[in-house]
């Protein structure tokens, strides 16, 4: 997923750190389409230019993100859908 | 300011084949603060979708577990490609038990009916198999006071 955007990024990441600075990109295929200050700005504009297509959207000097979720990794989120909860204001 | 009250209520089956009410502490215990939740685009990518004319995808609906030991918000897998999120990134799920592993990142709203979540880098992931459509994690909680009361098997999310 995103493999065209990755290689771009990875190619060209000192050309983009000079040009961008902390701005976080939108990348599309080989192509940056815009350079925001905030995420919420380059969502907005990702969606507006690019509609639902897949598109990378990250800092150039960012790292790939890490996560964890150790209920989730070792399958003991147990969630019994068959029970019901009630939720109120 | 929003605050969503939830008490989970679970029901089990009794040796004598009678459907009981389990105690409001047992319940929260087993089930964990779940929450029913509908799940779209993110907000700032579907105005930008509409500013062009585009309609958002039709929220699905489900269960949201609040995962205080999650780093990030997961959606499930199979519910994303269905509602056509597109991947803004990918990232790299650690576990102590499994390979490292790529999984894609979407761009998601969780909406309750008192409070609307979004967490812009929302991970897919296999929930469906779990019973979960959403795992509320860290950096949605960032901006969340949550109050977890076990003994009355209660809990309070507010933004």
């Amino acid at each position: 997923m995103l493999d065209t955007e990755f290689q771009y990024l990875a190619s060209h990441r000192d050309e983009l750190l000079k040009q961008y600075g902390g701005k976080i990109l939108v990348i599309c295929g080989e192509q940056v389409t815009g350079a925001f200050d905030t995420m919420e700005d380059a969502l907005h504009v990702a969606g507006e230019k690019h509609g639902l297509k897949n598109v990378l959207i990250r800092r150039p000097s960012e790292a790939q993100l890490e996560f964890s979720a150790p209920a989730l990794s070792l399958g003991i989120l147990s969630a019994d859908t068959s029970q019901s909860d009630r939720s109120s204001r | 300011m929003p605050i969503l009250h939830s008490q989970i209520e679970a029901h089990v089956k009794a040796p004598d084949g009678k459907i009981v009410q389990v105690p409001p502490a047992s319940a929260l215990q087993i089930r964990g603060p779940l929450i029913q939740v509908s799940v779209t685009v993110e907000q700032n990518f579907g105005k930008g979708l509409i500013a062009q004319g585009k309609s958002l995808p039709a929220p699905k609906s489900g269960l949201a577990l609040v995962d205080t030991g999650a780093s990030n918000s997961c959606i499930d897998e199979q519910v994303a490609k269905e509602l056509g999120l597109p991947v803004i990134d990918v990232a790299i799920m650690q576990s102590a038990s499994h390979e490292k592993h790529p999984c894609n990142i979407y761009p998601v709203q969780i909406m309750t009916p008192i409070v609307t979540l979004n967490a812009p880098r929302a991970m897919g992931a296999a929930l469906a198999t779990q019973g979960i459509l959403v795992l509320i994690g860290r950096d949605v909680l960032q901006s969340c006071t949550l109050f977890y009361n076990g003994p009355a098997g209660q809990f309070t999310l507010t933004l």
